[in-house]
């Protein structure tokens, strides 16, 4: 362990002696190389599909915001960018390198800041920058060619049919991407800096991830995320606070989440959380509920999901913490529909018939057009 | 470039490149075949009307350690050689085709390019292949959902073509290294596959009311001539109006 990190700080230092700066102008078109055009076409109808993909957020205020922070993140290479965003709940962006650029409503609940969404960004824009997709591309396929030549040589020479070479390959690639991962990091963060935005949510960004998958290996849910390509989280973290603090030197003042993304998380929370409860992952599902309820997210609808949660869950005990949850919610004046009639449905299936009728009369006096309106009066004559 | 790597959930298609490779280990051992489920076409109109959907074709080099490389020409040329081909074929036999322009296509029809995409390498796969499901057996009941309606109303069709074809052609350094395997050691190293299959779909139910696949000596997509050969294979045994599939 202490030596991977003694090797990752090697690595991270004669990176960051270097300038890194852009391969490529703003503008660019790929040129006549045969692989560049074979690697654009692909990527420009994986584009054409997934415009038209039932997981693309079209929601014109969640893609702005997005877009602006990467227009302004990419200052002169803003037109160069599409940028898409994906209903998938996991932490995560990516970038072609024609530009396509996909950020994962999984990142915008990560986040806790514009700022940290903005890190990601200026990441990928990097890698485009750097044109990293065609350098990896390019270097898999020597690789893989010296590797095979090696194991043939070898089996000749000594009657061994071990890939050898390709496996070596193969760890020279990742290592090769590793490095990649790191010139984004370091260019990624001077971009941000560049555009107004705080470097320190580099490295911060990653502590929250750090700590949410900490809690979920403490609820023995998955193992620890490995990771072969990208540096260690934990390297990561500390490699980006070293670099920060040594050329931006401490943070002003004590961090508080900006009112931009906070509007954006609440007034979308609802379908951005879904899709998280949806996984499973309970104790990844908690340590969002605790984060957002932290950094100031409406009460009301932190609470609802907690309920949906414990609902979800079903372990002995969770329905009465469900419908505790669901209570608070409503408490808070500001719950969604969906808190009462699931409260409703926990209430009947506990026996509490008045109660839950209550609750069932109340969803469709907030919500009379809800699509489920029928069986929900089917309830209230059933049980009359 | 993605920002995070996590085990889970890389947009890998385990699937896809099972498949790939055991194409290019055991290509040449496999003979085109047909499924369908119907004998001839049915319409309200004068003749069957089928639209063609824009094939899914790719090529790509295979370079010497293996790694396809995506190639823009080929594609190129493939795809516009595929579309003179079947217009022909379409004449040939007699039916109204209309071609779909990919420039053209709503967003459910997109989405059913993909979904045919998918059930067809499914098909591959698990009724073609190694993986047959207990459940299907030998039934050939695949179908891309009654939705697909909507598409024979937009185009006041009766029938959707799709087809997908996929080529590796091997590179001089990846021949050169075959070679030297096999006068070294005497091994086998695949040097390129081709593979595709097409579907008729009943725009009525979604239902595939037919499905052929190809695979190594279909033909050559980069010429002309090639891609007759190609269409004829694919396109063989397909039903028509009068009954009889075309048998070449």
């Amino acid at each position: 362990m202490l030596a991977a990190c003694l090797l990752a700080l090697l690595a991270f230092q004669s990176i960051a002696d270097e300038e890194i700066g852009h391969k490529i102008p703003p503008g660019y078109v790929p040129d006549d190389a045969r692989d560049e055009q074979g690697l654009w076409m692909e990527f420009e109808e994986a584009e054409r599909k997934l415009n038209q993909s039932a997981l693309l957020v079209r929601d014109a205020d969640i893609v702005n915001y997005i877009a602006q922070i990467t227009c302004r993140v990419a200052a002169n290479y803003c037109d160069d960018f599409r940028v898409y965003v994906v209903r998938n709940p996991n932490f995560n962006a990516s970038m072609t390198a024609t530009g396509m650029m996909q950020v994962w409503t999984g990142l915008i609940v990560r986040a806790q800041s514009t700022d940290e969404i903005a890190t990601v960004i200026a990441h990928e824009i990097a890698h485009y920058t750097r044109l990293h997709s065609l350098e990896g591309f390019r270097n898999l396929k020597g690789k893989m060619a010296r590797g095979s030549f090696f194991d043939l040589t070898l089996l000749a020479l000594t009657g061994v049919s071990v890939p050898v070479g390709q496996m070596t390959a193969m760890t020279s690639y990742l290592s090769f991407n590793r490095q990649q991962e790191t010139e984004a990091d370091l260019l990624g963060v001077r971009l941000l800096a560049n555009a107004g935005y705080d470097p320190h949510a580099s490295y911060r960004i990653w502590r929250k991830i750090i700590a949410e998958d900490e809690a979920a290996v403490a609820k023995s849910e998955e193992p620890g995320i490995f990771s072969n390509t990208h540096p260690a989280s934990e390297d990561r973290a500390n490699y980006l606070e070293t670099w920060v603090m040594a050329g931006f030197g401490p943070p002003d003042a004590e961090f508080v989440p900006d009112e931009a993304f906070l509007a954006i998380l609440n007034k979308h929370y609802l379908f951005l959380m879904e899709d998280q409860i949806d996984t499973n992952r309970f104790g990844r599902t908690q340590a969002l509920l605790e984060h957002h309820a932290q950094i100031g997210v409406e009460p009301s609808l932190v609470r609802y999901f907690y309920g949906e949660m414990f609902r979800q869950r079903g372990y002995e005990g969770d329905a009465e913490l469900a419908i505790a949850a669901y209570r608070h919610s409503i408490e808070g004046g500001a719950a969604p529909p969906e808190a009462y009639k699931n409260l409703g449905y926990l209430q009947l299936k506990a026996g509490d018939m008045e109660a839950a009728r209550q609750r069932f009369r109340e969803y469709l006096e907030i919500a009379p057009q809800a699509s489920d309106r029928a069986m929900i009066e089917f309830y209230l004559e059933e049980e009359q | 470039m993605s920002f995070h790597k996590q085990d889970a959930q890389q947009p890998v298609r385990p699937l896809f490149f099972a498949l790939l490779v055991s194409i290019l280990l055991l290509g040449g051992c496999a003979t085109t075949t047909n499924v369908h489920q119907i004998d001839r076409l049915e319409s309200v109109g004068e003749n069957p009307r089928i639209i063609l959907m824009p094939p899914d074709i790719r090529y790509y080099l295979l370079t010497t350690g293996g790694v396809p490389e995506p190639n823009a020409e080929w594609t190129d040329a493939a795809q516009k050689n595929f579309d003179v081909a079947v217009r022909n074929f379409a004449d040939q036999i007699g039916s109204d085709l209309t071609v779909v322009d990919k420039a053209d296509l709503s967003r459910d029809e997109v989405r059913y390019e993909a979904l045919h995409s998918a059930v067809g390498i499914t098909l591959l796969e698990n009724y073609f292949g190694m993986a047959t499901l207990p459940g299907k057996g030998e039934r050939f009941d695949w179908s891309l959902g009654p939705g697909v309606s909507s598409i024979g109303a937009t185009y006041d069709a009766d029938y959707a073509l799709f087809a997908y074809y996929r080529d590796y052609q091997a590179s001089g350094g990846r021949i050169a290294f075959a070679v030297l395997a096999a006068a070294a050691v005497g091994a086998a190293v695949p040097t390129g596959a081709e593979f595709g299959f097409a579907s008729l779909v009943d725009l009525k139910t979604g239902d595939i009311v037919w499905f052929n696949k190809v695979d190594v000596g279909a033909g050559e997509l980069r010429n002309p001539g090639g891609a007759a050969k190609v269409v004829d294979t694919l396109f063989k045994g397909i039903p028509t109006r009068a009954g009889a599939g075309i048998t070449q």
